[in-house]
């Protein structure tokens, strides 16, 4: 049994927090993981690999100044203090050569907490068999990822947040002989072998659609629904200066003609900052908390950007203790009344979109963003599914989408766990309904 | 970086596996930014583990990362990177011998004139603070400057069962101004462009960088009057500092080997190109020619040794027009067939390697960027990249753009705001007429491509000439 991670925090915080001299402040933050990785192609391994990582990062605050620094620990307590001991001798000395921050943001005890969310993983041995019993015949390609995940953070005068939990994500796609695709995902704290069949038997039905003759269609304005995970791309973009209010101060906010009144979003259109959905930890990297809801959007009319401290300092604002890049972390957008069996009635004729690709903003002032059809997208007509679309760029705004071309949101909502894994592995999700819009505009 | 023998340990349980590997890594980036000419970021960050790689007696290799470096910690990560192996025996995709890791022995150090950790933080700082300054002043339509310094020292270490030894040190430099400037409700950001190359403190010379600002901040300002870039199809004109992402995009990730054989398929995309499209597919005219190149001197991703520890060669992708090769180190060449490149990398400690890019050069041609200029009737010429996308096959994308000129006549007539273009890979690429000359290449690079699953970044470098195509669909903001 290895050491819990939360026992290495402790022992790492109280000793760099007892080396501490003068007017220093140290404010610590701690991301651990031990997971495995397995990589599938045509349903077989293509890479196994397992981690284990700890990466600790210490703000060291002295007067008007601030020096950053983070590293990796190990399990081993001795040679963490020798690493502890020889960077914040470095930063101690660096930090007083500073020139000030007039803007600072100094921490401040914002209290403790703990959360640990403990989960049943399956086995690597028994995932493996699960998948080679029942997927010989699919062409699966995607990523397992399990284990449990660390954050923590905790400051010299006295703050300290735990937060940990066991999740599995299995992030997957089907192929057809013809090369059509659909996209899968089954992910949380409790694995179920009959759950997860259930996902990957799920996109071998779709696929079977898949295999009908393809459309070809020329670039337009097509009536759309977007899926959930459609949704999800577009929601993830605006995590990019989307609703930022440091971005609005520098001009860069996309969403700044809604902040400033001078575009108007849907009434059916509300979005929340929601941490009940308990994907998330509710404190920061200063250890703030933020509110276990705040709106966003309620109406279609913006109630709150997100307002980091040190955004607050400088532009004279109140924080909302948001993250330092201020966007969501568990983002909510709320249902409307399109019930899912009448979703192809009132599409009517026009695209299903499943997923959305490769989005970015191709004019930020305007809100307007561009990216691809990809995975499991339909042409409809007079509410039956013809078949598939060769893909699709499309080139539009958020104005558009949430505002005069949305039409109805459903009436359910699904949560998307996050499955990046750039660095480590993220955690936070979403949950989204599908939207019904019309007149999206599509470019080549 | 390590404090006991390493070669020793793993001859102590070599006998165990096929083969046994450990790469250790130690990577120190250190992050400066100053905003509207103020002290705003100085932090550090510090990567440093091992990753054990195992081949089983049964052809299957696992991968086991932790940062104890010890050898306790080499140890049990081989124990586990061994069970992980044996795991793999019913379910592994491809059987691999000690063929794909060659005991190459060696060195390599990236040549500086000045190792920039022979300079104080403060004074670096205190140059970014200049320089946002400097811009800020410029005109009081200027609402937000930034000048931005990425400061990489990276040093890798690679031991194996089958005598392996080779260690590789790179300093990379990354920096990036921008100026925003504000205007009623007109906003416009002009920016260098985050430039990266392995260089030392030249890097951030400052009669150079000061050029640079007072240029960005009179663009910026400019922009705010200029004229909505049309929608038309024309000539289109584009500098390196745009060029090289529209390789890295259409020509370096639709040529990756795992893409093509799938592996990629579940997260950035397939690809368009076939197998047997090598040594066949007319990619560009006769005068294109697409090199993978990881030993020009000081570009980002120049390196001796992949991280499979096969030696770097300068190889062509693209030889007259025709696609000769793939972007695949050698376990995709081995499942494939197709002859590849010296590209198995990996980000970090705590990541296997995979096929990438290294750097991916247009080799020079023979105009002028006068000469470019007046063979055109209409058209319109674009620096600096703000906005990318493209479909999961590398076919249909999308480009904006900072900042672009109208060319009338055979001359430069005004500036344009918002400019983008649109097309597909290669009917794009078969409308290539123009490569620059020697005077128009550039070495650019990005510190940020990726790709893979669990995910990585990656350092891509790109030298560009100017380029020109015809026939290509522009258009301006919304």
């Amino acid at each position: 049994m290895q050491r819990p991670w939360k026992n290495i925090f402790e022992e790492a915080s109280q000793f760099a927090f007892n080396l501490l001299i003068d007017d220093e402040i140290l404010n610590l933050n701690l991301s651990a993981e031990d997971t495995t990785f397995i990589r599938f192609n045509k349903s077989k391994v293509r890479q196994l690999s397992e981690v284990e990582q700890c990466t600790l990062s210490l703000d060291l605050y002295w007067k008007s100044k601030k020096y950053s620094k983070s590293f990796n620990l190990s399990r081993n307590q001795k040679s963490n203090e020798q690493l502890i001991r020889e960077n914040l001798d470095e930063m101690k000395r660096v930090v007083r050569e500073l020139p000030d921050d007039p803007y600072i943001a100094l921490p401040e005890n914002n209290g403790e907490s703990v959360t640990e969310n403990s989960g049943e993983l399956i086995t690597n041995e028994a995932f493996l068999n699960l998948i080679s019993e029942n997927c010989a015949s699919y062409d699966l390609a995607g990523v397992y990822a399990a284990g449990k995940t660390c954050r923590a953070n905790a400051n010299s005068l006295g703050q300290k947040h735990w937060y940990s939990g066991d999740s599995f994500s299995f992030d997957f796609s089907l192929y057809s002989a013809k090369e059509k695709a659909v996209k899968g995902s089954y992910g949380g704290a409790n694995f179920k072998s009959e759950d997860c069949l259930k996902a990957i038997e799920d996109c071998a039905q779709a696929l079977k659609v898949m295999e009908r003759e393809r459309k070809v269609l020329s670039p337009g304005k097509y009536r759309c629904y977007l899926a959930p995970a459609a949704l999800q791309e577009i929601v993830d973009i605006m995590r990019w200066h989307g609703l930022s209010a440091g971005a609005h101060q520098r001009g860069e906010c996309a969403l700044g003609l809604l902040k400033d009144g001078k575009r108007k979003l849907s009434p059916k259109f509300s979005m929340l900052e929601d941490f009940s959905l308990g994907l998330s930890p509710r404190f920061n990297e200063r250890g703030e908390v933020f509110a276990e809801s705040m709106e966003i959007i309620k109406n279609g009319e913006l109630k709150n950007l997100f307002v980091s401290s040190s955004t607050a300092k400088e532009y004279g604002l109140e924080s909302n203790y948001a993250s330092d890049r201020e966007c969501h972390r568990s983002a909510r957008i709320l249902a409307g009344n399109l019930k899912r069996e009448d979703i192809l009635k009132e599409l009517g004729t026009g695209l299903y979109l499943s997923n959305l690709h490769y989005l970015n903003w191709s004019d930020k002032q305007k809100a307007r963003i561009t990216g691809m059809t990809r995975f499991g997208c339909l042409w409809v007509e007079n509410g039956e599914v013809v078949g598939p679309i060769k893909d699709l760029r499309f080139d539009e705004t958020l104005y558009h989408l949430f505002g005069d071309g949305l039409l109805e949101l459903t009436e359910f909502v699904q949560t998307h766990v996050e499955t990046m894994t750039y660095g480590e592995r993220h955690i936070g999700g979403t949950e989204l309904p599908g939207i019904l819009v019309k007149d999206m505009s599509f470019t080549l | 970086m390590n404090n006991f023998d390493l070669a020793q340990e793993i001859s102590l349980v070599s006998d165990q596996a096929q083969w046994v590997g450990v790469r250790t890594f130690n990577e120190q980036t250190t992050y400066l930014v100053s905003r509207n000419g103020l002290n705003s970021e100085v932090s550090s960050d510090i990567q440093n583990g091992m990753m054990v790689e195992v081949l089983s007696h049964d052809g299957q290799l696992a991968y086991y990362g932790t940062s104890d470096i010890s050898k306790d910690g080499f140890k049990r990560a081989f124990d586990e990177a061994l069970r992980l192996a044996k795991l793999s025996k019913e379910h592994g995709l491809t059987n691999f011998d000690t063929s794909i890791r060659p005991p190459e022995k060696g060195e390599y150090r990236t040549p500086v004139k000045k190792d920039v950790r022979e300079v104080k933080l403060t004074e670096i700082q205190s140059q970014l603070m200049q320089l946002s300054e400097r811009m800020k002043k410029f005109d009081n339509r200027i609402i937000e400057t930034s000048a931005f310094a990425m400061l990489t020292h990276t040093s890798v270490q690679f031991t194996s069962s089958n005598g392996a030894e080779w260690k590789q040190d790179f300093h990379i430099i990354s920096r990036d101004l921008s100026a925003t400037a504000k205007e009623g409700s007109e906003v416009q950001r002009r920016s260098t462009g985050l430039l990266g190359r392995q260089w030392g403190f030249e890097a951030l010379e400052m009669d150079e960088l000061t050029a640079e600002a007072d240029k960005i901040a009179a663009q910026s300002i400019e922009l705010l009057t200029a004229e909505e870039c049309p929608t038309e199809t024309c000539d289109l004109i584009l500098m390196p500092d745009q060029l090289y992402l529209q390789v890295h995009e259409s020509i370096g990730h639709p040529l990756e080997l795992d893409r093509i054989l799938g592996d990629e398929r579940n997260y950035a995309g397939w690809s368009f190109v076939s197998p047997e499209d090598f040594g066949q597919l007319k990619w560009g005219p006769n005068f294109l020619n697409v090199s993978f190149d990881p030993t020009l001197e000081n570009e980002m991703a120049s390196y001796r040794y992949d991280d499979n520890g096969v030696v770097a060669q300068k190889q062509y992708l693209i030889e007259n027009g025709t696609l000769m090769r793939g972007i695949g180190g050698i376990e995709s060449q081995k499942r494939s067939g197709i002859p590849g490149v010296s590209c198995a990398r990996s980000t970090s400690w705590n990541r296997p390697p995979m096929d990438r890019m290294a750097n991916i050069n247009i080799e020079p041609g023979t105009s002028s960027l006068d000469e470019i200029i007046k063979s055109t009737k209409r058209g319109i010429l674009m620096h600096t990249n703000r906005s990318w996308s493209i479909d999961d096959y590398r076919n249909k994308f999308q480009f904006g753009c900072e900042y672009a000129q109208l060319i009338e006549d055979g001359k430069i007539t005004k500036t344009l705001k918002n400019p983008n273009y649109r097309g597909a890979t290669v009917s794009f690429w078969n409308n290539l007429t123009h490569v620059g000359n020697e005077d128009t290449f550039q070495v650019w690079g990005s510190p940020y491509c990726g790709k893979g699953e669990p995910n990585q970044v990656i350092r891509v470098g790109h030298a560009i000439p100017i380029c020109k195509f015809e026939n290509i669909e522009v258009f301006g903001g919304a």
